[in-house]
């Protein structure tokens, strides 16, 4: 973007805007920076407050905001309560188009993940047990956005052409036709 | 056929006639026609002139036509009218566009409001450090350095 011709002399012209029509200009701009403008000066400090108490507030205090430019989103979690948190993270994510997933491990089936637009899923740390199959099932149930759903089996897992045919085929059995499946190995 | 007219006045009142469609994309102008608060002419106090005219330049812009076949927004007209607004809000200076952003919150014009805040975010504040920030809208420091290292330390990590 060229230098613009935005100067207006020596006068703040934005600092007396209302709190809420800042909080709008930063509610716009990637978290960090947003939460850098609490430097400028004291005015400021209170509008990005003011940008997080509009976040959704979770059961347990947790604060969300809505990640209107998040793309992509890489989690894991071990326990029951971080798999909790996926649900609203994919909810607060309009725009999240590829989801990688750390392992299914510490997934217990009782959080319904909905994968709206998300079109990549990438699930690392794949055994290929049935259970895996199972939970990767529910992900997928009615989501028409996904092309492409990639696991890929850890180096310490030993594989065989068989059980990777066999991931393989278990993966296009859960996804429509039109739908890449992909199974990464080593060997 | 007749064209029902609006009449707006700005507050230092200089006066707007503009087609009731035009007038209408303000949401806070439906509730001053019921309030009857004028009987021919609405006066809007906190809107001087020269915004109240570019208010209308964009209203009149985005004036959905109502009547005509169906189809009337093709793909390039919608991408001529993004053009338009650019250019639109790239005439205006700083303190015109921060009134104009008051008027269209005041008015209620979702997306007169919507394109002014995107385009401050953009062009001010994305992409510049907190300094290149301060000088750009001319902010004054009003904290001592010990309230700055305060507040930059509550967030620290903004600034990695």
């Amino acid at each position: 973007m060229d230098t613009i011709k935005l100067g207006t002399g020596s006068r703040d012209a934005i600092s007396w805007l209302p709190q809420e029509v800042l909080c709008d200009i930063l509610s716009l701009l990637p978290t960090k920076l947003a939460a850098s403008t609490t430097v400028l000066s004291k005015k400021w400090r209170n509008v990005f407050a003011l940008v997080i108490s509009r976040c959704v507030e979770l059961e347990d205090g947790l604060l969300l905001p809505v990640f209107n430019n998040l793309v992509t989103l890489s989690f894991g979690s071990k326990n029951k309560r971080g798999w909790k948190l996926l649900p609203r993270l994919l909810n607060q994510s309009p725009k999240l188009e590829t989801l990688i997933i750390q392992g299914l491990d510490g997934y217990t089936g009782d959080a319904t993940i909905s994968l709206f637009k998300v079109k990549v899923l990438r699930v690392l740390g794949y055994r290929g047990t049935a259970q895996e199959l199972q939970h990767l099932k529910s992900f997928l149930v009615g989501s028409e956005c996904i092309e492409l759903v990639r696991v890929e089996i850890p180096e310490c897992v030993e594989v065989d052409d068989g059980i990777v045919s066999q991931v393989h085929e278990d993966l296009m059995a859960l996804v429509l036709p039109n739908c890449l499946t992909q199974v990464h190995y080593f060997i | 056929m007749s064209k029902k007219n609006i009449v707006l006045k700005s507050s230092n009142g200089i006066i707007f006639e503009v087609e009731e469609a035009v007038a209408l994309q303000s949401e806070t102008i439906p509730y001053m026609i019921e309030d009857d608060c004028a009987n021919d002419t609405i006066p809007l106090a906190n809107v001087t002139g020269d915004i109240l005219a570019l208010v209308i330049e964009y209203c009149k812009k985005h004036v959905v036509v109502a009547d005509g076949d169906g189809g009337g927004s093709s793909s390039s007209s919608q991408e001529d009218l993004k053009n338009w607004d650019a250019q639109f809000m790239n005439d205006l200076d700083q303190s015109k566009i921060f009134n104009l952003l008051l008027a269209a919150d005041f008015l209620n014009i979702k997306t007169l409001f919507d394109l002014t805040c995107q385009f401050v975010a953009d062009t001010m504040i994305k992409g510049k450090s907190v300094e290149e920030v301060r000088r750009t809208l001319n902010i004054e420091k009003d904290y001592t350095s010990e309230e700055e290292a305060k507040a930059r330390q509550e967030n620290e990590w903004a600034f990695k």
